[in-house]
This record gives C-alpha cells, sequence and structure tokens, in this order.
C-alpha cells in the first residue's frame, strides 16, 4: 500500500467536501485509530464526514481514483476493530447523517440515516406507543448503522430477535459507487438485506435504512433472581425454557460483577449472592401474572436465595440498572478490560462458565461474566491492569482459549460484536476452506477492487487464490 | 409440477452431499433444476428445457437435536410431517406451515413459503440459524451453525430463503425453534363489508392482544375477520375475549369462537394462502401482492371492483398488518381470465409488489409476467447470482428479472 503522504487523495477529498469536513491532522486521527477494542489500532489516512448520500458517493469516487481502502464508521463502539481503517485508508464517519427522515406509525416503520442512535429511534417511535426492539447495551450511544454491520442484539433478542429481524430496507452506496434501494422481505428476488447486514460494512456502505417497529408491550414483569452461583442460575434458565416460557429477557452477572456493582455503586444484593439472573417477561396482560409467578418458582426451587419482583417503572429500572451497569462498574475495578464475545448451545452454559474460570486461574486473571443466557451469547470479560506487552499477550490468550471451548462446544466465534480484525484469522478455525471460499466469492462479486473495508472478517491466508472446488472434489 | 417443454428429463436423488458435489461438478454447461419432493409449485416463472430434476428426496436424516436449545439440524429433504411430529413429542414447534405440514423443508425455505403464523412468530428467513449448500460447481458450503445469535460470516442461509434454486441446493438446515403454546384458540367474526372486517382487525392491532394470526377473507363469501391466539390457556382466554370484544364494536352480525379440532381445521385452511384459494378446477390464478399496511384497505377495494368489472370470481386472503393480499382468481373461458389476472397484477404493483403464484403455464413463461418489473437491486442478485453459480448450471430465467 502507498506510504507516502496521500497529497492527491487529500486534494480530492477536500475539493468535495470542504477543508473543515477532512480530518488529516495525526493529532485528530487519534481518536479514529481503534474502536471500543483496546487491542486493536491502525491510523488512517483521513477522516471525513459526509452529510448526504451523494458526498458519500464522492468519497467512494475519490478513493477509488485513488486505489485507498475506505471504510465506514458509527460511534465507533464496534469491538473488534471493524472500523478501523488497515493499510493507510480512509475512515467515513457517519455521525453526521443522523437524521430520523421519517416515521410512520401506521405503517410503524421508520427511515433513519446510518449515524441516528439506536436510542433515537425508540425515544421518537415511543409517543406512538411504539419502539424499536434490538436494543444493545451501548444503545444510548452506537448507532443504527453500527447496528447493521454488526447485525447487533441485546438483552431482548430472545423474544424479539437480532437487527435483521426487523431491517426492512437498505439504501446501499455500492464498493463501486454506485446508490441502489435494497429491497425488504416483500420484494422479490434475492434476500439482500440477510447478505448486507451483520456484513461489517465490507459490501457497501449503508446510507439509509428502514426499520420496523412494534408496538410496545401492554404490561411487563421483570425479576431478580440471587444464586449462591451461576450453576444454580443456569439450571433455572433451563428449566425456564423447559417449561415452554419464552421471557422477552433472560440475563445472567456472575460473583465478579456483583463484587463490582456493591463496590462501584453500592448496589445492595443479599450476602451469599454469586450470581444474580434478570428475567423479565412482557405482553399482553392476561396471563402475565402466572408467567411471573412460575418464573420466580422456578428460580427458587433452583436455589435461588432472593427473588425479587419489580412493583412499578421506578423499581424496574434499578433492576435493570444492575444489568447496565456492569461494564461500567467493572471499569471501576481495574484499569483496563477486555469483553469477549462468544455464543455456545445454552445448555452448555455450565461447562463453558467452568472452563472460563479455570482459563482465568490459569493465567492469572480475573474474569467477569455479563452476559445473555437466554441465547448463550457469553462475554466474558477479562479485568487486567498493566499496559506491558506481555500482558496483553495473557489477555489476548486467554479470549482466544475462551472462543476455541465456545467452538469446540458447538458455537460461534461471535454473537454480536463481529468478526472485524480481532477474530478474522479464528474464521479459519469455524469453518472449512470450502465455506470461506464461497464468503470471498461473494465478496469479491460485489467488492471486486476490493476497497471497501479490506482485512476484516475473512481470513488473509486464505485471500490468495482460490482453490479450484473441481479438482478438489476428484481429488477426495 | 413438471417444466413444460421439458419432456421428461432424469431425475437425480443423489444420497449424500458429496455425491450432489461431484454431479454439479461433473454438469458444467448442463441446466439441472433442483426440486425437494416436488409436492409444491415450483414458483416463478416456467424454466425452458433442462438436463435433469435434482431431488433431495434422499436427505431426509435429522441430524442433530437438542430440545434444551430450541435449535434442530437436520436434511433439507425431510419432510415438514415427520419434523412436526419429533417436534411434537418434546413440546416444540417449528411454526412454519404447521398446519399444513407438506413437502420438504428445503422447499420451504427455498420457496419463502408463507406461513399463517408470520405475524407472532416470524417468517422462514427469521428461523432459519444455518445451513450447508451446494452451489453451482459443486463447492459444498456451510454457513452461520448452531446457536441463535451469530454474526460470524456472511449470511448465506438466509440469502438461500427464497432463492428458488438458482443459488445453490439446500443440503442441510439449522431451524430455530419455539415452545409448542400449550394452548390455541380462534375466533371467526362476521361483517357486512371488507372495509368493516379491515377496520376491525386494525382495531385488534392498534390493542394490546399481539394475536398469533390475523387474516380478513372477502370476495365471493360473506366478509370475515379471523383472530387466532396462542399460548398459556389465561392469556389465550383473556386476549381472545378483549379482541374479540374489540372488533365486534365496528359492527360485527356473528361470532363463532373455535377451539381444540374446529380451530385446528380453521388453521389448516389458512396455512398455506396459495392452496386455500386455489380454483377447484385447475384453470385459477393466485397473486401475491404486498403493501404497506395502511394501504391495504385501498387496494383491496380497488382488486375487488376490478375483478367484478371483470366478471371473473375472485377470492381474497387478507394478511393486514403484514401489508399482504392473497388474491384467487377464477373464470369461465382463458380470455377473461388472463385479462383480469393481468389487470390485477398492474393494480397491486401500483401499490407494491404483486407475485404471481400459481397460474396456467401460459402466464409464467415471461418473469417480469410473474415477479413484476426487474427491482432496482437487481444488478446486486446478478452479481450475487454469478459468484454462487458461476457457470449458471441452476435453471436460471424464472426469478426476478430473469434470475
Amino acid at each position: 500500500m502507498t506510504s507516502a503522504p496521500p497529497v492527491a487523495l487529500l486534494d480530492s477529498l477536500v475539493r468535495r467536501l470542504g477543508r473543515e469536513r477532512v480530518l488529516d491532522d495525526p493529532s485528530e486521527l487519534l481518536v479514529y485509530s481503534s474502536d471500543g477494542s483496546v487491542l486493536h489500532d491502525s491510523q488512517p489516512a483521513a477522516v471525513v464526514f459526509p452529510t448526504s448520500t451523494e458526498e458519500v458517493v464522492a468519497v467512494v469516487d475519490a478513493c477509488r481514483a485513488e486505489r485507498r481502502p475506505f471504510v465506514a464508521r458509527g460511534a465507533g463502539t464496534g469491538l473488534s476493530g471493524g472500523a478501523m481503517a488497515l493499510d493507510g485508508g480512509v475512515v467515513i464517519a457517519m455521525n453526521r447523517m443522523d437524521r430520523i427522515v421519517s416515521l410512520d406509525p401506521a405503517d410503524r416503520r421508520a427511515r433513519v440515516q446510518p449515524g441516528v442512535r439506536n436510542l433515537a429511534v425508540s425515544e421518537a417511535a415511543a409517543r406512538h406507543g411504539l419502539f424499536y426492539a434490538p436494543d444493545p447495551s451501548s444503545q444510548a450511544v452506537c448507532t443504527l448503522g453500527g447496528n447493521v454491520a454488526h447485525n447487533s442484539g441485546g438483552p431482548h433478542t430472545l423474544k424479539y430477535g437480532v437487527t435483521v429481524n426487523h431491517v426492512r430496507g437498505l439504501q446501499l452506496v455500492t464498493p463501486l459507487g454506485e446508490v441502489l434501494e435494497v429491497g425488504g422481505p416483500e420484494r422479490p428476488g434475492y434476500d439482500l438485506l440477510a447478505l448486507l447486514t451483520g456484513a461489517e460494512g465490507t459490501l457497501g456502505i449503508v446510507t439509509a435504512i428502514d426499520v420496523a417497529l412494534r408496538r410496545l408491550p401492554e404490561s411487563v414483569r421483570t425479576v431478580l433472581a440471587a444464586f449462591p452461583d451461576t450453576d444454580g442460575a443456569s439450571a433455572a434458565v433451563s428449566s425456564i425454557i423447559a417449561s415452554g416460557l419464552l421471557p422477552a429477557a433472560l440475563e445472567m452477572l456472575d460473583d465478579v460483577v456483583v463484587e463490582a456493582l456493591q463496590a462501584a455503586f453500592g448496589l445492595a444484593f443479599p450476602p451469599g449472592a454469586g450470581a444474580l439472573l434478570l428475567v423479565e417477561s412482557d405482553g399482553p396482560e392476561p396471563g402475565l401474572e402466572q408467567e411471573a409467578l412460575d418464573i420466580e418458582r422456578l428460580c427458587l426451587r433452583h436455589g435461588a436465595i432472593q427473588v425479587r419482583r419489580a412493583a412499578d417503572a421506578a423499581e424496574r429500572a434499578e433492576i435493570w440498572a444492575a444489568r447496565k451497569k456492569a461494564f461500567g462498574a467493572l471499569g471501576r475495578i481495574t484499569r483496563h478490560y477486555a469483553t469477549q464475545d462468544g455464543v455456545i448451545p445454552r445448555t452448555r452454559l455450565p461447562e463453558m462458565l467452568a472452563f472460563v474460570r479455570a482459563a482465568g486461574r490459569r493465567h492469572g486473571l480475573r474474569i467477569a461474566n455479563v452476559f445473555h443466557a437466554g441465547d448463550g451469547n457469553l462475554h466474558p470479560c477479562i479485568l487486567f491492569d498493566g499496559d506491558d506487552a506481555g500482558v496483553r499477550a495473557l489477555v489476548q490468550r486467554a479470549g482466544a482459549e475462551i472462543l476455541e471451548h465456545c467452538l469446540r462446544l458447538g458455537g460461534s466465534l461471535s454473537g454480536e460484536h463481529g468478526v472485524g480484525v480481532e477474530k478474522r484469522e479464528a474464521m479459519a478455525l469455524l469453518f472449512a476452506p470450502d465455506d470461506l471460499t464461497a464468503m470471498r466469492r461473494l465478496r469479491e462479486a460485489l467488492d471486486p477492487e476490493g476497497l471497501c473495508n479490506p482485512g476484516k472478517v475473512l481470513p488473509l491466508g486464505a485471500a490468495c487464490s482460490e482453490p479450484d472446488p473441481r479438482r478438489k472434489q476428484v481429488a477426495s | 409440477m413438471r417444466p413444460a417443454g421439458a419432456g421428461d428429463p432424469p431425475l437425480h436423488a443423489p444420497g449424500t452431499a458429496e455425491e450432489f458435489s461431484q454431479l454439479l461438478a461433473a454438469s458444467a454447461g448442463k441446466k439441472l433444476l433442483p426440486i425437494g419432493r416436488g409436492t409444491r409449485d415450483l414458483p416463478g416463472a416456467l424454466p425452458g428445457p433442462v438436463d435433469g430434476l435434482l431431488s433431495t428426496r434422499r436427505l431426509d436424516r435429522v441430524l442433530h437435536y437438542e430440545p434444551g436449545d430450541l435449535v434442530l439440524t437436520a436434511e433439507a429433504g425431510a419432510g415438514l410431517l415427520e419434523i412436526d411430529e419429533l417436534l411434537a413429542e418434546h413440546g416444540q414447534w417449528l411454526p412454519l406451515q404447521p398446519y399444513r405440514r407438506r413437502g420438504t423443508l428445503g422447499g420451504l425455505f427455498a420457496s419463502a413459503a408463507d406461513s399463517l403464523l408470520e405475524l407472532s412468530c416470524g417468517s422462514a428467513r427469521d428461523l432459519l440459524l444455518g445451513a450447508r449448500v451446494a452451489h453451482g460447481d459443486g463447492l459444498l458450503a456451510r454457513a452461520r451453525g448452531r446457536v441463535v445469535k451469530n454474526v460470524a460470516g456472511y449470511d448465506l442461509p438466509r440469502l438461500m430463503v427464497g432463492s428458488i434454486g438458482t443459488l445453490g441446493v439446500l443440503l442441510e438446515v439449522t431451524l430455530k425453534l419455539a415452545p409448542r403454546p400449550k394452548v390455541h384458540a380462534s375466533a371467526v367474526l362476521g361483517f357486512d363489508t371488507p372495509a368493516d372486517a379491515l377496520l376491525a382487525a386494525e382495531r385488534v392491532r392498534q390493542g394490546p392482544d399481539e394475536p398469533a394470526f390475523v387474516a380478513v377473507f372477502a370476495g365471493a363469501c360473506t366478509p370475515q375477520l379471523m383472530l387466532g391466539f396462542d399460548g398459556g390457556s389465561a392469556r389465550v382466554a383473556g386476549c381472545r375475549q378483549r379482541a374479540v370484544a374489540m372488533a365486534s364494536r365496528v359492527g360485527a352480525s356473528g361470532t363463532l369462537l373455535l377451539d381444540g379440532e374446529d380451530d385446528r381445521a380453521l388453521r389448516a385452511r389458512l396455512d398455506d394462502p396459495p392452496a386455500g384459494l386455489q380454483a377447484p378446477a385447475s384453470d385459477g390464478c393466485v397473486l401475491r401482492c404486498s403493501c404497506r399496511p395502511s394501504r391495504v384497505g385501498a387496494l383491496l377495494r380497488e382488486l375487488l371492483d376490478a375483478a367484478r368489472r371483470a366478471g371473473v370470481s375472485v377470492r381474497t386472503d387478507v394478511r393486514p398488518g403484514l401489508g399482504l393480499l392473497f388474491v384467487g382468481l377464477a373464470a369461465g373461458d382463458e380470455a377473461a381470465l388472463d385479462a383480469a389476472t393481468l389487470q390485477l397484477l398492474g393494480l397491486a404493483r401500483a401499490h407494491g409488489h404483486a407475485v404471481l403464484l400459481s397460474a396456467p403455464p401460459r402466464l409464467r413463461a415471461a418473469p417480469d409476467t410473474v415477479w413484476g418489473p426487474p427491482p432496482p437491486d437487481l444488478v446486486l442478485m446478478q452479481r450475487v447470482r454469478r459468484a454462487l453459480d458461476p457457470g449458471g448450471v441452476f435453471a436460471g430465467g424464472r426469478g426476478v428479472g430473469g434470475l
């Protein structure tokens, strides 16, 4: 890749967007050198701030003319290095495309620009009695564009699904600079929305998003159960699912998190609480009380030492605060933490948590667990203090071991944080070479010039040459 | 359905994924048409001559089922009936055509078949977690997996939903299951006009009762609103009572509450909308129209008026909250049927999209007649097709824009 200062590129960008919307001073570029992941960084050649689809096209054209890679970036809350520009590429910051273009309560649809914050959609919809269901923990800051890139979920995924289940249309600037309206499930043809959602910005840049809104549920029951340990809480999760209940959310917090919440925010939990299980049911009022009673009974049967039900909205917010403040609390008891994202079949939860604890002991690291128990999506959070390379290497090794164990149990590398840079080589552990060939063919078909967020998602080792499957078939 | 003009092409039914791969790798220059067990009407425009049919009927094993995970992996030729019976033993189900239960898993996904419970349980694309596919040159690829949340790699499985066998043959599918509701019940309300039935449906939609399905029948019958409820007994009874009360305020002429076998019979009739509307004689058409939910009433009125003026018999099954209208047309003579079908397709396409789901072969020759004009993102679809079926082995020309 070019190493000389990209004078021609900068000139071209400034000409198209104006000086004030192109950053190229190294001190200003620093903040765009990494995302929420503490373990990766790469300085871009420039950062640009388009305000319209036409300007995104202009930037893509400028990059193509100079053969420079480009990558769209939302709020930068991603945790896999997906929004970093590798090899002196250009970061296209979408933050100024932050308008809710339309909100149509009759059709329960909204069209938003990609820089709109997730929570802003639900806030705007609330006065019509509607909400946008995917609710990642970072929803107050993360953007819809980033949510589409990572097919983001959130605590309420269990009942409501993830981003792909709620996106109805996209406006896409293709890697070749074309602007296309990509249709939804009602439109005949291939389901390109499914392909683009979760593609981590490698197949084009989304410049508008049509989302489905839902009616706010009539009633909600929120229960917080304290258990001596995660085994009891896991058993309760299994029995809730086995009984045929499908709560809206099933979130678990382990002893390290409980301790951090007490130390950092003075939240009070019963003595001996080594795991918390947050269970929320919502829907029509008829039958909901019985569902909450059943959940409480199942928690107690599996050894809960305390079961607390939110009596009103304020108490519900208080219970959720424990979940939402978990990472903040960890941040107060440690200098750094690295959050992992792995998925396992729900029934393997106890053995996976035992493995995580053992990995922590083996490497002398504290590991906290806050996760979506209902769908087996774990977020082990490795706490560390040192800034030296040795500690970071240890953290990465522990994280890799945890991920590999997720795969051994039949799980996946990422539930919602994405593959990005962090896990691209691990993709070769999850998928066979032919699996990756199919993905690479798709990518090359849609991004033939290889400039749209390259170096992400697929292992670099596999990018060199495509094996001839026919030859292999004959050989096998 | 046999492709017209294809004579009697040989039927290939490989017994393993590897055999599929070898057959495809050795088929360069040929045209093959994937089918499941051949139960469903082949969707889309009619294929030209093909060199062979590819059936998955020998791939019918369940590969992995862990009830506690609510996930099942099976070969794509497995029958919906057999899968449903297995799941029922564990108090679970796959809520996609769970009452009709015909055909294969692969056929259900490849055709993106509509299902009664889409409003409450999602559509085929929402419940497919992973897949193994044989692509055009024999490449065997898996994508996604056995967990409900997964963003590792591109979502090839969902891309296969509705691709009618033009991108690959589904060999294995991994499904997201749901707890089988303990109680099912429904209600049928009669109204004086289709508009009243739709208004009542809208009241229910605005209300809190989260019905499992909402359907409106209009055309050659008394306008009817059908509401279904699933869940525990308290929820089903309570929600049905409230929703029926809300809908009745519009002026229902009569109400039937259906439970047990009666409820099940109604659902079986609604589960596969085109099947429910097909004319008893073979000469009829079924249209699938989609539009914004707020336009359903206007579109229905236009369609019924046009059918009446054209002198053809029309029945409609509307799913208001989803913005879907299924329209069944029948007529004594071919010319009248063809003219009315084309006219109604045109009306519906002015409001949104319309697909000819079922029609005599003479109306199914051109993709644009069947699917409507090529969509603006066709160029991306063509790139996807070239990537996954590089040699064009799968019989094309059947999908939208001639895919």
